[in-house]
């Protein structure tokens, strides 16, 4: 009970972290903006006798604090999911792309910048593949007879969804006018935050927040599910239903993410490692926490991506780069932590 | 058998007895057929320049991939076939006299095309692309593929813009001013000056709003906070197609509103059809941006604009273009 206790101290903590992260990030960027300025337009709200100057409140409320909500409300589905599947599949190496999504979405996206719609069109595009993509693995995996391992049938039914997704994405870029379409998809497929608005934030919000309080809730369930199958079942679990459900929520939290941010890797695969060493492996507690660690985590990469030169640098790259090193420390410090 | 080899034997001393040796633009010396009848653009680039001057030489010209329908362009243009330059089995199909390839600057690699050339052992000619040079392009061409006539047409039309151009230019200083161009959804990719997608701005001293390096292979891109820094005081949105095109999400979107150029009204819509007038790609298509952007910023009257645009029409694409073409090419969505 006292670990318990202990543990909801440092959900706290992180959730504290996460806001103090984020204002702080609404600091940085190539505008100046300084934390008077930023005070004034707080106080602004509140009273009108606060002025501030159109272009700090046009650069603090529309172009920073829709990146920075939505690099929280990404990185944390992509890490909450990340962390879900790995304990579902019980493999440590499961990202939330594991069941094609990205591939889909990245398929979809490629495929509406082709005919030239608009931005919206492309969203909803990238959304309705990268759930196709997982039914499809879903249907595969439940034709493939009851006899096969359904955890080994849905990982390698993923990968060939993935595969063919991606090939299909090749074909796209191959017949797309290299001038501007083809810019366009590449900087698509590598992630960024750049166009985000304020209204495209509402729509991941809707999937993403109801998304994190389910996981929170079936946690215990999944926790069972990690034991295996014939254990989850001994204990009164519907582990067909349960696994049905959990991947449904995860991939429309996953597609969600990717059809307004691009294809984001490592975030998925790195965060829910870091959150368990902290956390411990208990779900209802570890979902949340990779969650709000995903969150912050892609906040800060965003902060780089789009501050230390003039040209913005794609999230793909930012969060491998930073990532990676980030990962061997702690790997290493939790091995040296492990020997004592 | 020994027929087939003395009919070999005589094809190829006829074909070294009509061999000429020339020095193409770049200053390559190559072997070409001493009368030139069949010809095969390299890129879209060439095939563009190509078109006004030996139409009926061109057995096959290139497409940008996407762009399958195009107007404003004489219908004789869609009806040669469509050629991949990578598909060596298809070239050698069609067996051109000479390969026609462009490049940009003196300093240019161009050692791919010398690999093309011994790789299907048909000479490829390195013609000069950049904006300044293309009059002396078409004299090249002119006599690289007898084409004089038709071509000094097109070269005395160049050298008269050019011309003109440069006396605009020297008539007025330009204010302190910047461009920002930008292409593709969104509004955030661009290239800065010494790109060659944005060379018509270099090339009308128009300074460019971009500080950036110049991005190898393709566009730059660049955030919302970095282009309010530039606050450029002109921007020129392009894209092939309508919704790819940022022009509407720059005048819609709170985060453009307090840039110069969208405050002031300087927003611009670059037309595209048949070919982009910035770039899109960047050959001989880029002149009628030339011509717009000196009224734009060097007074050239609309009449005169209107003029040299259609008759850049009338004599690189085959078309008459109507007023009412023209408007609508113009308009602002």
């Amino acid at each position: 009970m006292k670990k318990l206790n202990y543990s909801y101290v440092y959900l706290i903590t992180l959730a504290v972290l996460c806001v103090v992260n984020a204002l702080a990030s609404l600091l940085i960027g190539r505008f100046a903006v300084s934390v008077s300025d930023l005070w004034m337009l707080m106080r602004s709200f509140l009273s009108d006798t606060y002025e501030v100057s159109q272009t700090v409140r046009t650069v603090v409320l529309d172009i920073r604090l829709p990146r920075v909500l939505a690099a929280l409300l990404v990185g944390g589905s992509l890490s909450l999911t990340g962390a879900a599947y790995q304990g579902m599949f019980r493999n440590p190496m499961v990202s939330p792309s594991i069941l094609g999504v990205s591939a889909g979405a990245g398929f979809g996206a490629s495929l509406a910048i082709l005919i030239g719609l608009g931005a919206l069109w492309i969203q909803v595009s990238s959304f309705i593949f990268g759930i196709a993509a997982v039914l499809a693995v879903y249907l595969i995996s439940l034709f493939s007879g009851k006899k096969q391992d359904k955890c080994l049938t849905l990982v390698l039914s993923g990968m060939i969804v993935t595969t063919v997704f991606t090939a299909l994405i090749s074909l796209l870029k191959y017949v797309a006018d290299p001038y501007d379409t083809l810019p366009s998809i590449v900087y698509w497929l590598m992630g960024s935050l750049a166009e985000m608005k304020m209204a495209d934030l509402s729509y991941i919000a809707m999937i993403a927040l109801p998304g994190l309080l389910i996981f929170m809730v079936l946690g215990w369930k999944l926790d069972m599910l990690s034991f295996g199958d014939n254990e989850a079942r001994s204990m009164g679990v519907n582990t067909e239903r349960l696994r049905f459900t959990l991947i449904a929520i995860a991939t429309l939290m996953t597609a969600a993410a990717v059809s307004i941010s691009g294809i984001i890797g490592w975030v998925g695969l790195l965060v829910p490692h870091i959150a368990r060493m902290i956390m411990g492996p208990k779900n209802s507690i570890l979902l949340p926490a990779s969650f709000m660690i995903g969150g912050a985590f892609l906040v800060f990469v965003d902060d780089i991506s789009r501050s230390v030169s003039s040209m913005e640098i794609p999230l793909g790259i930012t969060t491998s780069l930073i990532g990676a090193p980030f990962f061997i420390g702690i790997l290493i410090r939790s091995g040296k932590r492990n020997n004592i | 058998m020994k027929k087939t080899v003395l009919i070999i034997v005589l094809l190829c001393a006829c074909h070294l007895a009509g061999a000429l040796s020339i020095t193409d633009m770049k200053g390559r010396k190559i072997s070409v057929p001493d009368h030139i009848s069949k010809v095969i653009p390299y890129d879209v680039k060439t095939s563009i320049v190509l078109f006004p001057c030996a139409g009926e030489k061109m057995i096959a010209r290139s497409i940008l991939p996407g762009t399958k329908s195009i107007q404003y362009i004489a219908p004789r243009y869609m009806k040669i076939p469509e050629i991949d330059i990578k598909n060596a089995e298809e070239v050698l199909t069609v067996m051109p006299d000479v390969i026609i390839a462009g490049y940009y600057h003196s300093g240019e690699n161009t050692e791919r095309y010398q690999k093309l050339q011994e790789y299907l052992k048909i000479p490829v000619v390195l013609i000069d692309l950049s904006l300044g040079n293309l009059d002396k392009t078409y004299a090249f061409l002119g006599s690289l593929l007898e084409r004089k006539a038709e071509c000094a047409v097109l070269s005395d039309y160049l050298s008269d813009v050019y011309k003109r151009i440069e006396a605009l230019r020297n008539s007025k200083p330009l204010p302190d001013h910047s461009v920002y161009y930008t292409l593709g959804l969104g509004g955030l990719m661009t290239d800065p000056s010494g790109s060659i997608h944005t060379e018509v701005f270099d090339f009308l001293d128009v300074p460019n709003a971009a500080k950036i390096g110049i991005p190898s292979g393709g566009h730059a891109k660049v955030n919302m906070e970095q282009v309010m820094i530039w606050n450029p005081d002109y921007i020129f949105a392009a894209g092939f197609k309508a919704e790819s095109n940022a022009y509407k999400t720059i005048l819609k979107e709170k985060s453009w509103s307090g840039i110069r150029a969208v405050k002031e009204g300087n927003v611009y819509k670059v037309p595209c059809q048949p070919f982009g007038w910035m770039d899109h790609p960047p050959s001989v298509n880029r002149i009628p941006g030339v011509i717009w952007l000196s009224r734009i910023f060097y007074d050239m009257p609309q009449k005169e604009e209107k003029g040299r645009i259609q008759q850049f029409y009338k004599l690189f694409y085959g078309y008459d273009l109507k007023d009412e073409e023209y408007y609508s090419l113009m308009e602002d969505l």
